[in-house]
């Protein structure tokens, strides 16, 4: 063997932890999920090959079209609306004012908050006798009489959305915030010498030269929205009757709480399909990323 | 108009129009601050009021006098001091470990040549966009046929696990930053390349390290799934857990929301203080290769 080949091998060694902790952890436990999505677990330990029933079961449950519409609105309603009050927050923050240094630095606050406390603190707000939410509302008259945000089907996974928006926001807009900055001033200077305003430069030059970060940053954002399952959990535990689960919630939910351990892994694997997508887009996304320097 | 009104007409419009858009940043400012940190707010204050007023109609927003004895009263009341005890243990064994087995690794991945290189950085970019909560079962039956259910080092594994790819990519781009001319020069003064990654690469990345270390505290010490469903007894749980199960195991109308806020703030503080102390680095360069 030559001698750079010796010197290639004995460097995985510098890797090699890593990989086993992947493959213990990670790498096996992934092919054990397909191969239980095939198989019906009973309480027993008994097991029986079902082809691929779970799969079957799960599309045609009731609960399936109602999850994956959640699923749905809270990856893409709330990565727009992260993205869109992260981009607004930027943009102020890109201005000089009094205060901006102390500002960005608290304003992080939401984000390094742990979960956990942010869903006590928000369904303390949200409690429809002593909730700071509901009497403002019924202070401005909105609400007529106090209503359960969290309880009600109809606005539960609304209510939880809010609860994450405010947490990752702050971090979008210091990231939006950076790729401003990025973004040589010269070329602001040359547009307002031809004549260009405020919404012409945000619009022709902001938006074009942002775009990359941004979308490498929605893509992140929405698979980590994708896996949140303890902010809803916490919130709502994905009720009432599923109105707040997204498909992440129902794989916690069929193994821990109705023992489905086949059915569970079937849903896992949809999962792992859809994040697979996500990530061949974030990876390409990536690599195509562009600097100004 | 004489040429000297257009130009006094030009500049009133200028000023009015600059006037203008001061007030609507002002505005836009006042309501980001209120979207932001009335949440904050509101633990902070429910943390100092008086029981009776936590439970009064209509909601009073300021404590009629601040009570500090409630943040005496939840460390009798919720074990809150075993819980901070627990996460911080599991905080420390994880970060040790993720710096025994991510330094090398991201060392390599940074300075030296290795079979399949770009298939393994794939694999550690891929590797983090996969939640922990797809492979819950395999991982809850591999840790009980191991015995180590219900104990500190299942969490410590696990943490370190699904926080190495990312702490990996960080370190990373900080060992990126050591010029390789340094290395190189040590080599030449006879320096092996473990030697030269503990006396040279180090120094130079500690800073990274750092920033490094902060993130994986923060991470393990807000991370629920595993420490919620892995654990089972209370002088094991986290102070996260802890916090969620206030809620849960009491009946809606009797949580002692003072409390639970108190316990709130105790456990977001040394969160807040580190995380504020690294904002720079949150979207710089360190972070780059881990975050984006």
């Amino acid at each position: 063997m030559k001698r750079e080949n010796i010197i290639k091998t004995t460097n995985l060694l510098y890797i090699l932890p890593m990989l086993i902790f992947f493959s213990v952890f990670i790498l096996g436990p992934i092919i054990q999920v397909f191969e239980n999505s095939f198989l019906q677990i009973k309480a027993n330990g008994d097991v029986e090959y079902v082809h691929f029933d779970n799969f079957i079961k799960f599309f045609n449950s009731k609960d399936a079209s109602m999850v994956l519409k959640n699923t749905f609105i809270w990856v893409f309603v709330g990565v727009a609306a992260k993205i869109l009050i992260g981009l607004l927050m930027a943009l102020v923050l890109y201005n000089n004012f009094i205060g901006k240094r102390v500002l960005t630095g608290v304003m992080l606050i939401p984000y390094a908050m742990p979960a956990a406390v942010s869903c006590v603190v928000w369904r303390l707000m949200y409690h429809p006798t002593f909730g700071h939410i509901t009497q403002l509302l019924l202070d401005l008259n909105i609400l007529e009489r106090p209503m359960s945000f969290l309880g009600n089907p109809a606005t539960s996974l609304l209510a939880v959305l809010i609860v994450n928006v405010w947490a990752v926001a702050p971090f979008c807009a210091l990231n939006i915030l950076a790729s401003l900055y990025s973004i040589p001033t010269y070329i602001y200077e040359a547009a307002s010498i031809d004549g260009a305003g405020y919404l012409r430069k945000f619009f022709h030059i902001t938006i074009h030269l942002i775009f990359t970060d941004v979308r490498t940053l929605a893509l992140l954002i929405g698979i980590w929205a994708f896996n949140s399952f303890d902010v809803i959990y916490m919130m709502t535990t994905g009720g009432p009757a599923n109105s707040s689960s997204i498909l992440v919630n129902l794989v916690y939910q069929n193994a821990f709480e109705f023992n489905n351990r086949g059915y569970s892994s079937a849903i896992s694997i949809i999962c792992f399909i859809i994040l697979s997508m996500f990530s061949v887009l974030y990876v390409r996304s990536k690599n195509k990323e562009v600097s100004f320097e | 108009m004489s040429g000297r009104k257009i130009r006094r007409y030009h500049l009133n419009r200028n000023k009015i129009r600059k006037r203008a858009y001061k007030i609507l940043l002002a505005l836009v400012v006042i309501v980001m601050i209120v979207f932001l940190f009335f949440p904050v707010v509101a633990m902070l204050t429910v943390s100092i009021k008086p029981a009776n007023e936590v439970f009064s109609r209509p909601v009073r927003w300021m404590p009629s006098e601040p009570v500090w004895e409630n943040y005496i009263e939840v460390f009798k009341k919720m074990d809150i001091l075993v819980g901070f005890k627990n996460s911080i243990i599991v905080a420390i064994g994880s970060i040790i470990t993720i710096l025994l087995i991510g330094i090398p690794a991201a060392y390599a991945m940074s300075k030296l040549d290795y079979w399949f290189k770009g298939i393994i950085y794939y694999l550690v970019l891929v590797s983090q966009m996969f939640a922990p909560i797809i492979v819950i079962i395999p991982l809850y039956q591999q840790m009980n046929n191991w015995g180590l259910i219900d104990n500190h080092i299942s969490l410590v594994l696990m943490n370190v696990t699904f926080n190495l790819a990312f702490i990996v990519l960080m370190l990373k781009s900080s060992f990126d930053n050591v010029p390789i001319e340094v290395l190189e020069s040590a080599k030449i003064d006879g320096c092996g390349r473990f030697q030269a990654l503990i006396r040279i690469s180090l120094p130079i990345a500690s800073m990274g390290i750092a920033v490094a270390i902060i993130f994986a505290f923060t991470r393990t010490w807000n991370e629920f799934l595993f420490a919620f469903t892995f654990t089972s007894s209370t002088s094991n749980k986290t102070i996260i857990v802890k916090l969620y199960e206030i809620l849960k195991n009491n009946p809606a109308i009797g949580i002692p929301w003072h409390l639970v806020m108190a316990g709130a703030t105790i456990a977001t503080t040394p969160l807040v203080i580190l995380f504020i102390s690294i904002r720079k680095y949150i979207t710089g360069d360190v972070t780059k290769g881990a975050i984006k």
